[in-house]
């Protein structure tokens, strides 16, 4: 019995050293708690070799903390907790392909957008009677079914629509000459295009006005400034242009 | 550990010890073999992606046991105290006792998971706001201790229920003998009850012990990078969904495969020193 008491008075003590290790040190470059969902390549990841994050997004974020001047802290957790945390204030700020939507506002602040992630029209390669939207009048439109890109692509007159489970199918179906066009949203376009870089080309421009932006905790606003000059500069000085080419392809 | 000294057994006891061994091959050990051998061939002769898979989701592993044995330990603690408070004859601790074990057995560990990560935190911070305490409006959660927390205090209650079935199992003469002898209730309890109790509890808390090492996947849901984490992870960038879950399939089967050997071999040991 005696081992067995001096086994609890370590397991109490134990229990007093978790307990009192809570963190929040102040070092000389603030650091900011950036919450991210790593199961969502190519925007967010984790790489197979190294284990650190890696991925579009990762990388823009690591840009914006060195010209805003802080230290980023990432963790690592799902997509639903992860907007959770943001509402809480658990984290500072969260990037993981985060649509800007007005019910989301509510529990969060946004900053400006850094990618637009709209609606495109994608063809085959030798397609050159299709140059953006204005031309899918009457031609066969494949779409994930439930989307923005379906809801679009109802929208044009005479065109006939096919849904699909999900964008790959449509896009086989497009490489496969099913059908004339897909639309969905630019950075999935953009990421399928890197893998599949043989057959098919966007075309036109973004057409919808859907954003990803940068969610911060309502209590961490004054971070907003300084993100969003951040992303100004790195939109100007084609930082983002290149992180686009690098893990989203170019068109 | 069932008597304070080896001299105060009865030497004229028939005694087994040295008889037989501790460790006996059975099918127990021979499936943790078979597991093993499976989990070896998978990597080093099938190789890829398995031997990818392996590496990738190692250091997971670590925290699964990790979490796991820190919680286990924790859970010991709570649950002879929750035990005690369920016995005990003054009626306030025995009601919170029981308030303990009722509540927190009737809610899913994820949700308690959840609570622990982010709702507490966030009722923290409301204090501090209202007390004006500056480290209490600051407060953040570290993942990996509110996920032991929150294993803990669940596991406590089940425990509480395991230690006070095995102490209620040891007759009442027992204690009153002991009491009568002049012994406080805390030595009786120490002496005589709980090496008594700890025989019949063994094989539930073996039990505890490898649905805790299950269960502790659920902390993934509050970024802690645990071997599920870490299989989710390797799955966002080579969707393989049949390898993936059979690797970490079969590395929690090995654990748990083991944990109730080891656990057989105690209760082997224990009962030859009756």
């Amino acid at each position: 019995m005696k081992r067995f008491s001096v086994i609890l008075w370590a397991m109490l003590i134990m229990a007093l050293v978790f307990s009192a290790c809570t963190p929040a040190q102040p070092s000389e470059k603030t650091k900011v708690r950036v919450a991210t969902d790593a199961t969502f390549p190519p925007f967010e990841m984790v790489d197979e070799n190294t284990k650190q994050l890696t991925g579009f997004d990762v990388e823009l974020m690591n840009a914006i903390a060195q010209k805003a001047g802080f230290e980023v802290e990432w963790i690592n957790v799902g997509f639903d907790p992860m907007l959770a945390g943001i509402a809480e204030c658990q984290y500072d700020m969260a990037i993981a392909a985060i649509t800007i939507t007005e019910e989301r506002k509510a529990s969060m602040d946004f900053s400006d957008p850094y990618i637009n992630a709209g609606q495109i029209v994608t063809v085959r390669k030798e397609t050159t009677d299709i140059s953006g939207k204005n031309d899918l009048k009457g031609k066969k439109i494949g779409a994930q079914l439930g989307t923005t890109g379906a809801i679009e692509a109802e929208k044009i007159e005479g065109a006939e629509v096919k849904t699909y489970d999900s964008y790959d199918q449509a896009f086989l179906d497009l490489a496969n000459g099913q059908i004339d066009a897909v639309i969905a949203d630019y950075p999935t376009t953009l990421a399928f295009l890197a893998t599949n870089p043989d057959k098919l080309k966007t075309v036109g421009e973004v057409f919808t006005d859907e954003n990803y932006g940068v969610a911060f905790c309502k209590k961490k606003a004054d971070l907003i400034p300084q993100v969003n000059a951040a992303i100004k500069a790195l939109k100007e000085d084609g930082t983002i242009k290149k992180l686009e080419e690098k893990w989203l392809a170019g068109k | 550990m069932s008597t304070s000294t080896p001299a105060e057994v009865d030497p004229h006891l028939p005694t087994i010890r040295g008889n037989e061994n501790v460790f006996r091959w059975d099918a127990g050990w021979l499936l943790v073999l078979a597991a093993s051998a499976l989990l070896a061939i998978l990597v080093l002769v099938v190789g890829n992606p398995f031997d990818r898979i392996f590496r990738f989701v190692l250091d997971g592993l670590r925290v699964t046991v990790m979490v796991t044995l820190v919680t286990f330990g924790l859970v010991l603690v709570v649950g002879i105290i929750g035990a005690l408070g369920r016995l005990t004859h003054i009626a306030p601790l025995r009601g919170l006792a029981t308030l303990y074990v009722e509540v927190v057995r009737g809610i899913p560990l994820l949700v308690q998971l959840y609570f622990w990560y982010y709702a507490f935190p966030s009722i923290v911070r409301d204090l501090g706001t209202q007390w004006n305490v500056e480290s209490m409006k600051n407060f953040v959660a570290n993942p990996y201790v509110m996920a032991i927390a929150g294993l803990t205090l669940c596991y406590g209650a089940y425990m509480t229920e395991v230690y006070r079935a095995g102490i209620q199992s040891i007759p009442k003469g027992q204690m009153e003998a002991a009491r009568s002898l002049g012994m406080t209730y805390f030595q009786a309890m120490r002496y005589i009850i709980l090496p008594q109790a700890i025989r019949v509890i063994l094989p539930p808390v073996g039990n505890e012990f490898i649905t805790l090492l299950k269960d502790s996947s659920l902390v993934s849901a509050v970024a802690v990078a645990d071997l599920t984490r870490r299989g989710r992870e390797f799955q966002a960038i080579t969707p393989l969904p049949l390898h993936i879950y059979l690797m970490i399939g079969l590395m929690y089967l090995i654990m748990t495969l083991l944990s109730a050997r080891v656990v057989a071999m105690i209760e082997a040991r224990m009962s030859k020193e009756r």
